[in-house]
């Protein structure tokens, strides 16, 4: 690719992106997650049940689990809402005549969705680093770390739901990335038990799921924050390289398939 | 010729009939079985209403969550950061695990030991004595039918009997009531006697016993000033628990030695008739070496699991296994013989060696591996799989896309 022709995608991609974004945040879905995330994350100051004082481990894990498990709500609702529905109302066709390629097309999507998690992430994890600096008195730099990894494990569920939305349906779409994201939390323990039942062929099959499904276990904050463990910054770097090349895989899969696709 | 889907009278009877047979039936059943039905949960206001219209089982769930969390922020114990007053490994005062077990007792009120262990916490470290024992008797009205109702009623023996051992120089410090503790555990012993059928051999508790209770009952009634009670209650005690101050008083007692009102007089005077000897004995016997188990810091112990299992290889946990050649306790004795390699070399920080290698050879600095770049030894897993999706992609977009 020409070096006109990569700036071309790239300002393509970054136009289709910000759309994506507009059309996301216009969503009323949307609007109705982050007014129930509002009231839930503002929940901290209800826990304190026999007026025992502001407890901190408790709505950081709390604060985490709920800023998780409303990312995974979005991530799925609106990676889905991308690509079907383009192809289903035909509005794909405007798109694809303008880009370059449909790899263009994908990476703005993505992109899109991207922008939406970050402002997402944002918002609530601001909220919650306000909420523990206000009662407890003290700066959690863990909890913006946190909320980085969280963020990188939502762009890599991102790519594989448009990947699998590229050539599937909606129902396939979704059950088979909530399946992904559960059988890549236990990776290990699945390989694991391949070895000790002591089947080479399960091994086998386990270790190359292992290099093929993306391993969401790195992306455990959990540990880190409640046992106050510092992160480590080579570590935040190699996780965020790991993230972008899965990121990368993914997407090209499925910018392979949507071509291959017939609209 | 009839219309098809026309009703007939005959059809709508037939209908309105099956109606009040399945309407029948369902009052039939709750009435019948209504304890399947409807739990023994006090219903106060709206939100017990709608708790109820939650599944049982997903608010068992729920609530053994919650349990299992609670669990696990008190053997992580305090946040450092913001320095709570509790330790790891006790729920004694522990903040933090509060909030969790009240809403794990909103879903499963049946859950005995998360009363026992709230209402302790609140009596005794928490200066919540008041809210201690209303937890008490809330679990006392939600579990009435329930085999392990003794250990509440002992909870709130406990917690009346011995608050001021644990209550502070506070403007209101909690006094004993050992009146009120020998209600309760009069109760306990009644309960257990009542349901002692029902209990399994596995529901054997090391303090919620019949034993521990009459051991008690006879402490308390000493206290009131019941001392013949007090006696005939101490017979019902095991052989096996009778030691200490408590069953010197009543072997004197039983044998017709007059004895002061309370143990803590007999006590005294035990002491001041030893106060002229010199001579005092040890009160216990620790074996040889037994401070150097203190010294063994927990996080060596974590730094060379996680070296070893590093991606939890299967192979790399038999090395865990006690019962292997080349298990725990080999890997154990590598490392405790580590700091006699160190002392070995005083003067030098940073030993040398000749080896690239570590893994194959025996060297003391091995530790000194988990600097800031040994995680690319730790991740290569990560790596190797990100350095393929990458070239995967690339070829994927060279040969795949038209």
């Amino acid at each position: 690719m020409q070096h006109g022709g990569f700036k071309s995608s790239c300002l393509t991609s970054c136009s289709i992106a910000y759309y994506s974004f507009l059309e996301a945040l216009r969503n009323r879905l949307f609007l109705g997650v982050i007014l129930l995330a509002i009231p839930l994350s503002s929940a901290a100051w209800l826990l304190d049940t026999y007026n025992l004082g502001f407890q901190v481990r408790l709505v950081t894990d709390a604060g985490l689990t709920l800023i998780s498990l409303i990312g995974l709500l979005v991530v799925l609702f609106f990676s889905l809402d991308q690509i079907i529905p383009d192809i289903e109302r035909r509005t794909i066709y405007f798109v694809i005549t303008r880009a370059p390629s449909r790899h263009v097309y994908m990476a703005g999507r993505f992109g899109g969705i991207g922008l939406t998690l970050l402002f997402l992430n944002a918002f609530l994890g601001t909220m919650l680093f306000v909420i523990l600096r206000m009662r407890a008195g003290v700066w959690f730099p863990e909890v913006p770390v946190a909320m980085l990894m969280i963020y990188l494990k939502q762009l890599l569920l991102v790519s594989i739901v448009m990947m699998l939305a590229a050539f599937s349906t909606k129902i396939i779409t979704v059950s088979l990335s909530v399946l992904i994201y559960v059988i890549g939390h236990g990776l290990d323990i699945f390989r694991m038990l391949a070895e000790r039942k002591g089947s080479w062929l399960l091994g086998w099959l386990a270790d190359f799921f292992i290099f093929v499904l993306p391993d969401f276990s790195l992306y455990e904050t959990r540990v880190m924050v409640m046992n106050e463990i510092p992160a480590r910054g080579t570590a935040m770097v190699l996780l965020a390289l790991y993230t972008f090349a899965a990121i990368f895989f993914y997407l090209s899969l499925g910018g392979a398939a949507l071509e291959h696709r017939d609209l | 010729m009839k219309k098809a889907g026309k009703l007939s009278s005959l059809g709508i009877l037939l209908r309105l009939l099956l109606l009040v047979i399945a309407i029948a039936a369902q009052f039939s059943i709750k009435a019948r079985y209504w304890n399947y039905y409807y739990p023994e949960t006090v219903i106060i206001d709206y939100n017990d209403l709608v708790l109820q219209a939650v599944p049982a089982q997903l608010k068992s769930v729920s609530a053994g969550l919650m349990r299992l969390t609670a669990d696990e922020y008190m053997h992580i114990g305090p946040y450092k950061k913001v320095r709570q007053n509790f330790i790891a490994g006790s729920f004694a005062g522990n903040t933090e695990i509060m909030s969790l077990l009240k809403l794990a007792l909103y879903l499963e009120p049946s859950h005995i030991e998360t009363y026992t262990i709230m209402s302790q916490n609140l009596a005794m470290y928490l200066d919540r004595f008041e809210d201690g024992i209303r937890l008490v008797q809330q679990g006392i009205l939600a579990n009435k039918d329930s085999v392990d109702l003794h250990k509440l009623y002992s909870a709130g023996a406990y917690c009346y009997g011995f608050a001021e051992s644990y209550t502070f120089n506070g403007p209101m410090p909690i006094n004993n009531d050992r009146a009120v503790a020998l209600n309760y555990l009069e109760a306990a012993i009644k309960c257990y006697l009542a349901n002692v059928d029902r209990m399994s051999k596995d529901s054997y508790d090391v303090f919620a016993n019949l034993d521990n209770y009459y051991l008690l009952k006879s402490r308390f009634l000493l206290d009131v000033g019941k001392k013949s009670e007090a006696l005939a209650t101490w017979q019902l005690v095991p052989k096996n628990l009778r030691s200490g101050l408590l069953a010197t008083y009543f072997a004197l007692m039983e044998q017709g030695v007059a004895v002061p009102d309370s143990p803590g007089k007999l006590f005294e005077q035990i002491l001041a008739g030893q106060s002229g000897s010199k001579e005092k004995p040890h009160p216990y016997i620790l074996p040889d070496g037994w401070y150097q188990s203190l010294f063994n810091d927990p996080k060596d112990d974590l730094k060379s699991i996680s070296y070893l299992l590093n991606r939890a290889s299967a192979s790399r946990i038999d090395a865990y296994n006690p019962f292997s050649p080349t298990g725990f306790a080999s890997a154990r004795s590598t490392q405790e013989n580590q700091p006699e390699q160190h002392e070995q070399q005083p003067d030098s920080e940073e030993p040398s060696c000749d080896h690239a290698d570590h893994s194959a050879q025996e060297c003391s600095h091995q530790h000194h591996q988990a600097s800031e770049w040994a995680i690319f030894s730790e991740a290569r897993g990560a790596i190797l799989q990100a350095v393929l999706m990458v070239a995967s992609g690339l070829l994927i977009r060279r040969f795949f896309t038209r």
